[in-house]
């Protein structure tokens, strides 16, 4: 036995909080929830009581100078995590607006002490501390308490009655005050950013004593349920592939398995690039449908299109709608225009967690950039590492496509500078030969593992197949927009590691 | 010049309300009949309201919704008009002595009215759920089935 205090966690009932938390908060902590008006320190506060009060854990919520009671009341309740049962019931709201007028934080003090040792909740909330601290500096009489006297009074008191306490308060988004900071055991801040056109809610935890948090601003959402964290970084890989070589996986194009040693090693993260139109979706579709005819699970996220349109226009949608009905494919619509990779991803992986997925398909890399805010699409290159990674420590074979710049000048592998992120890449162009416009397709990349290097002919069917021809020999400078002929063809395709 | 508490827009008791006040009245009557002890029963249903109301949304909360309720109910009784609510005061105060000089049966009547325009105000405000939660509060033995949709 070491000896040591164990400190219980709670969970904060906040999707993806406890992750960044490092498992929750500690029981009887004292906490602040710092931001600047409207970033969700309230539906947090509220959000995190609703998930922990009870009849045997009741929480004491105080008011005081702020949103009127009756407004809070009336907005808080359309969030789902808001159950009336609880009201008067488990939680009890208790209005300081007449003490803290009347005798400062002096009584305000004196009221929340006796309302805890009559109540002895196991939570308790102060919403907002701050208007009652500004307030009291401006007025503070001789017989008034001191601010940090204030606080460190209250955290000693809501410590020894056993109370986890939190303590909302606004200040603006740099501002520090480190009288209150000091107290604090954890320091949440909720950010609001504006961008360009769009807002992006950040939250960071700036201090949480005894227990190690994931560190960075890590994205919010507030919808009808509530406030959603998108952990920056994910807990470490749980279901690495072993032997990836070993185990490959088809594409459902043989002949390009075949161009690969066997298909793409399990675990693998894939690149299609190709132009508009050269067959991106028609390789990822088939790579899915392969893996549903061996038995396997597929997720798809896609970005441009609803799921209706994508299946309706995808080439082979009549054959997903039947593996979405039989359980074996699950379409993922992800389109805000302010989204982040890692709500992308939390979303990805909750589906490759919950379905049992071995293939994943990103439809597409530039659709995702597009419904990105504008302040990820900076980041695009190191959060599209951390998806690809992170989706690839889940066991899954992720194929992700992207679009291709028509230029036959320049060859690019992808305009936003991630091939050289993922562990295969397969390129998809079109070729001048003699006058006619047809397509060709290499593989360029796999990572540990021989494969062709043959530029290969091929044909999109009209039932959306890939059907491959022959190797193109004869010409060089094909994909520099410049081919010529080569007087003596190669006899045998080269190939190299 | 129409008044406020007579525009179309102004919350006003359904049936249901109305007639949930009634049977408050009734709880706490006990089988008053005299002018003063209507009166008095009054104090006691508005007191009673008046304590769980301030638990919930602060005592300043509570007594603004009251003079907003006598307010509104003063469309129908005008002189409600008398009952004052200064900064101070509360419902459980003996401040409806005020309206002494009225019948025993209006006062009744406008009293009801207040209670019920209360209810909807509430309704409107935070809901039928947390509404008849602050009702079976104070009267746990009364039945409070969900009201229908209050009139505006």
């Amino acid at each position: 036995m070491s000896g040591k205090v164990p400190i219980r966690k709670l969970s904060s009932g906040v999707p993806g909080l406890d992750d960044v938390l490092g498992g929750g908060f500690p029981e009887l902590s004292f906490n602040l929830v710092v931001g600047a008006p409207g970033c969700g320190k309230t539906t947090l506060g509220h959000q995190i009581m609703f998930a922990n009060a009870s009849r045997e854990r009741k929480a004491l919520y105080f008011m005081i100078l702020g949103e009127p009671p009756i407004k809070m009341l009336r907005y808080q309740q359309q969030f789902s995590f808001f159950d009336l049962a609880k009201v008067e019931d488990s939680i009890r709201f208790v209005h300081l607006a007449e003490d803290a007028k009347k005798g400062g934080l002096a009584q305000v003090l004196a009221r929340i002490e006796r309302e805890v040792d009559e109540t002895g909740p196991a939570l308790v909330f102060v919403d907002s501390f701050r208007s009652m601290i500004q307030r009291a500096l401006v007025e503070q009489g001789d017989g008034d308490l001191p601010m940090q006297d204030f606080i460190q009074r209250l955290a000693v008191h809501l410590t020894n009655c056993e109370a986890t306490t939190f303590l909302l308060g606004e200040y603006a988004d740099n501002e520090h005050d480190g009288d209150v900071f000091t107290v604090a055991d954890g320091i949440l801040r909720l950010y609001q950013d504006v961008d360009r056109n769009s807002v992006v809610r950040k939250l960071h935890v700036m201090k949480m004593r005894g227990q190690g948090q994931i560190p960075g601003l890590h994205t919010t959402r507030i919808t009808d349920a509530g406030v959603s964290v998108f952990p920056r970084l994910l807990d470490p890989q749980q279901r690495l592939v072993t032997g990836p070589l070993e185990h490959r996986l088809s594409t459902g194009i043989p002949v390009l398995d075949e161009m690969m040693r066997g298909g793409i090693p399990a675990g693998y993260s894939v690149l299609i690039a190709g132009p508009s139109g050269s067959g991106k979706t028609v390789l990822s579709n088939q790579f899915l449908i392969e893996g549903a005819r061996r038995g396997e699970k597929g997720v798809v996220a896609v970005f441009e299109k609803r799921p209706e349109d994508y299946l309706s226009t995808t080439p082979h949608g009549k054959e997903f709608e039947r593996l979405i009905q039989a359980g074996q494919l699950e379409v993922l619509y992800l389109r805000p225009l302010d989204l982040s990779i890692d709500e992308t991803l939390v979303a990805l992986r909750a589906a490759v967690l919950r379905t049992g997925a071995t293939r994943a398909v990103i439809d597409s890399l530039s659709g995702l950039e597009l419904a990105l805010a504008p302040t990820f699409r900076e980041d695009f290159r190191e959060s599209t590492y951390r998806m690809m990674g992170a989706l690839t420590g889940c066991g899954v074979t992720v194929m992700a496509t992207v679009e291709l710049n028509d230029s036959y000048v320049d060859l690019q592998l992808s305009p936003q500078g991630v091939a050289f992120l993922t562990d295969a890449i397969v390129i998809q162009r079109y070729v001048e030969r003699e006058g006619r416009l047809t397509r060709a397709l290499a593989v360029v990349k796999l990572r540990s593992s021989p494969h062709s290097s043959d530029l290969r002919a091929y044909e999109i069917s009209e039932d959306g197949l890939m059907i491959m021809g022959n190797e193109i020999h004869g010409y060089e400078g094909l994909l520099s927009g410049a081919p010529s002929k080569i007087e003596k063809p190669r006899a045998q395709p080269r190939e190299e590691k | 010049m129409t008044r406020r508490a007579d525009c179309a827009a102004m919350t006003k008791p359904n049936p249901a309300q109305l007639d949930l006040a009634r049977r408050l009245f009734a709880e706490e009557s006990r089988g008053a009949s005299l002018a003063g002890e209507r009166v008095a029963t009054a104090e006691r249903v508005m007191g009673k309201i008046f304590a769980r109301l301030s638990s919930l949304v602060g005592s300043g909360g509570a007594r603004a919704l009251f003079a907003r309720s006598v307010r509104l109910a003063a469309a129908e009784f005008p002189f409600l008009e008398r009952v004052d609510f200064d900064g101070e005061a509360t419902l459980a105060e003996p401040r409806l002595r005020l309206l002494d000089g009225e019948t025993p049966a209006k006062v009744a009547a406008s009293m009801e009215a207040v209670c019920a325009t209360l209810i909807a105000l509430l309704e409107t405000l935070i809901g039928a759920g947390l509404t008849l939660q602050v009702i079976r509060a104070a009267w746990p033995g009364i039945d409070v089935a969900p009201g229908e949709e209050t009139e505006r």
